[in-house]
């Protein structure tokens, strides 16, 4: 098989001009895919971030009863001293306890139901962009304020303003009414229409009382939202929390994002769908430029094979020569592309790619504006293994004509 | 050893249209081990014929072919391709050689492929190639060798392993008369080393006269065989 290599080799520079243009076009293609489709990932991934960044957080933890029906009555207590356990979990970078609840939202002139969250502010300020998103006013001060932040759209329908007072009209956890006035403290635009709409956030200290959460010592809550080191590794994290913390004194249960938001996945990944047809064109393209290439190879050496079946060598041998010419002309475009592909991703990756244009947009949200791609083995290989498979599953049925070969017959071809 | 080859009443035809060409009619000829044979003949009068179902390369439309024990005609495909591989030695008038191998490596390559191993193998090359007066060009590509060169490689390749029997079907057509002498002394010198059957064609009366059994062809006929009389 060394001798097979060895002629597999020089064979395929014979033609050296050939092999270069060809292997120069595999190699920019594979680098131009791996540069996009590093990009598209880690875009992906940089969207999902953003997106769990303003609010919900990586993951949640919280009552499987919490989970399933979100009533009232279905909190957990000692939340300060668990969220110091939870905080020491590998993986956890930051993680704040919040509660929930619905309300009726009177202004002078208006009213409105909404989802009311509370929230410890300077906690909340490491977990969501909310607080750095305020489009007038300021963010929640203290944890015992009797003050509240609220979305613009929900502003405008209520008609209110910061320092206007409003109204909050509930339920509490014990079946009392909850009722308070509390004074509007900032407006915020996150950019989710959701969000915007209906998402009020008072100071948790302030719910607990109005919402009848227990006593204060209690330090009742629905749910953490939890922040991890890197997105990739929530699903692991969460693993680990369901496996290793459940705590007996409270049964709680993680959720990733995707569990919390289910169908955000397939929004992103429904959004970044129109990538691959450009990616698909390129390789179909490239693919077939290497086709050409190769059969013209194949072709002019027909009296050469003809004259090695003659002497009785296998044809078997020969479709494994040919093949693994096929595999080597692809290997002296791939390999160079990788390293480039790699090159370029790994200047991206220090300095950033921003998509012109979008620079505004993604600082209005408060997001970075640039990409920085990561290199991982999946950006590197997805796209020349793609193009690989295919050419090769491509070549292969040109290169079985082979076993019809007659030895005469080809030796007398032109 | 290889024994006898014997051409039973062999006859290949081809239709082209409405016409149909006998390429070789009713030829009968036996060949004795050991022997060198020249075929002669004009264009288009049935060496090629002759020699390629000799070599198993092509079959009869009718007729028997036995080289040896081994009867060709009733041999499958791959038992024909793997008989030449281990049998037969071919010299073919052009394109004999790999271009990308150096001498050398054209001649290990077949023998490779006929399963002869290490030490042996790079020894064997380089003597035949030494006895087809190619000393100190082993390592040249086909490219970088003049014609006759090249023969000479496809001759040492062919007898490397030294096979019952040699076929080379005008090995010398695109050689000038002098190489092409040289080349058929060359052989004959190898058959007598050798002691394999070899058979040769060729159009060219000044290499004819080099042979030692002339068969004559004509129109896919034997016309003539200097060993005996043909009626
Ligand atoms: N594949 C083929 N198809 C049709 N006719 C063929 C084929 N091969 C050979 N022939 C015919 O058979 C006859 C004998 O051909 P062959 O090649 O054996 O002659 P040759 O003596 O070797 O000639 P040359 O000296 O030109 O090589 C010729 O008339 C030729 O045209
Ligand atoms: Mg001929």
């Amino acid at each position: 098989m060394k001798q097979s290599a060895v002629i597999a080799w020089r064979n395929i520079w014979r033609n050296k001009r050939r092999t270069l243009i060809t292997g120069a076009a595999i190699a920019f293609s594979s680098a131009i895919l791996i540069f996009f489709i590093g990009l598209q990932l880690s875009s992906y991934s940089a969207a999902i971030q953003a997106t769990t960044s303003i609010f919900q957080g990586h993951l949640q933890i919280m009552l499987p009863a919490y989970n399933e029906e979100g009533e009232i009555r279905d909190t957990f207590q000692h939340a300060e001293t668990l969220r110091e356990k939870l905080l020491r979990v590998d993986g956890i970078s930051d993680i704040a306890p919040r509660a929930e609840g619905f309300a009726i939202l009177s202004s002078a002139s208006r009213t409105f139901g909404a989802k009311i969250l509370g929230v410890l502010p300077e906690q909340e300020r490491n977990l969501s962009t909310i607080p750095g998103l305020m489009k007038s006013g300021t963010y929640l001060s203290s944890p015992t304020a009797k003050e509240l932040v609220l979305g613009k759209t929900l502003a405008r329908n209520l008609k209110v303003e910061v320092g206007d007072e409003v109204t909050l009209l509930g339920q509490g956890k014990d079946g009392s009414t909850a009722a308070a006035l509390l004074t509007v403290k900032g407006i915020f635009e996150s950019g989710s229409l959701d969000l915007d709409r209906a998402l009020l956030e008072i100071p948790l200290g302030t719910f607990r009382e109005v919402f009848s959460l227990g006593h204060l010592q209690d330090n009742e809550a629905h749910l953490f939202a939890a922040r991890v080191n890197h997105i990739m590794q929530t699903e692991k994290v969460v693993d680990r929390l369901n496996h290793n913390f459940r705590s007996a004194e409270a049964e709680l249960e993680a959720y990733t994002w995707d569990q919390i938001t289910p169908g955000l996945k397939q929004a992103i990944e429904l959004d970044m769908a129109s990538g691959w047809l450009f990616y698909l064109s390129l390789i179909v393209i490239v693919v077939f430029g290497v086709l050409n290439t190769f059969l013209m190879s194949i072709l002019e050496r027909t009296k050469e094979f003809g004259m090695l079946l003659a002497l009785g060598m296998n044809p078997k041998s020969i479709v494994s020569l040919i093949l693994l010419e096929c595999v080597l002309l692809l290997c002296v475009g791939i390999i160079p592309g990788i390293a480039l592909g790699a090159g370029i991703l790994y200047y991206f990756h220090i300095y950033g790619f921003s998509i012109p244009g979008t620079e505004e947009a993604m600082k209005m949200w408060n997001l970075p504006s640039a990409i920085h791609p990561e290199i991982t083995l999946l950006n590197l290989s997805l796209g020349p293994s793609i193009l690989f498979l295919l050419a090769v599953v491509l070549i292969i049925p040109f290169v079985l004509r082979i076993f019809k070969l007659e030895p005469l017959e080809a030796m007398r071809a032109v | 050893m290889i024994g006898q080859i014997e051409l039973q009443d062999v006859t290949r035809t081809y239709t082209q249209g409405e016409e149909t060409i006998h390429a070789l009619h009713h030829a009968t000829l036996t060949l004795e081990p050991g022997e060198f044979t020249t075929f002669y003949g004009p264009s288009g009068s049935g060496k090629s014929t002759a020699l390629n179902i000799i070599g198993g390369l092509d079959l009869p439309s009718s007729g028997k072919v036995l080289v040896g024990d081994a009867s060709l005609t009733e041999m499958t495909r791959s038992e024909r391709a793997d008989f030449r591989l281990h049998h037969i030695g071919f010299v073919f008038q052009a394109y004999n050689l790999i271009p990308v191998l150096s001498a050398i490596e054209n001649v290990e390559f077949i023998m490779q492929l006929q399963g002869i191993t290490g030490d042996e193998r790079k020894e064997r090359a380089a003597s035949v190639l030494k006895q087809v007066g190619l000393s100190g060009m082993e390592l040249r590509r086909p490219g970088e060798l003049s014609g006759g060169q090249q023969q000479r490689v496809a001759v040492a390749r062919a007898i490397a392993s030294n096979p019952e029997l040699v076929l080379a079907d005008e090995p010398t057509a695109n050689l000038d008369s002098t190489t092409s002498e040289a080349l058929i002394e060359l052989m004959l010198e190898l058959n007598e080393t050798y002691k394999s059957t070899f058979i040769f064609s060729t159009h060219d009366p000044l290499v004819m006269k080099s042979a030692h059994r002339l068969i004559e062809l004509k129109d896919g006929q034997i016309i003539s065989d200097s060993n005996k009389e043909v009626a």
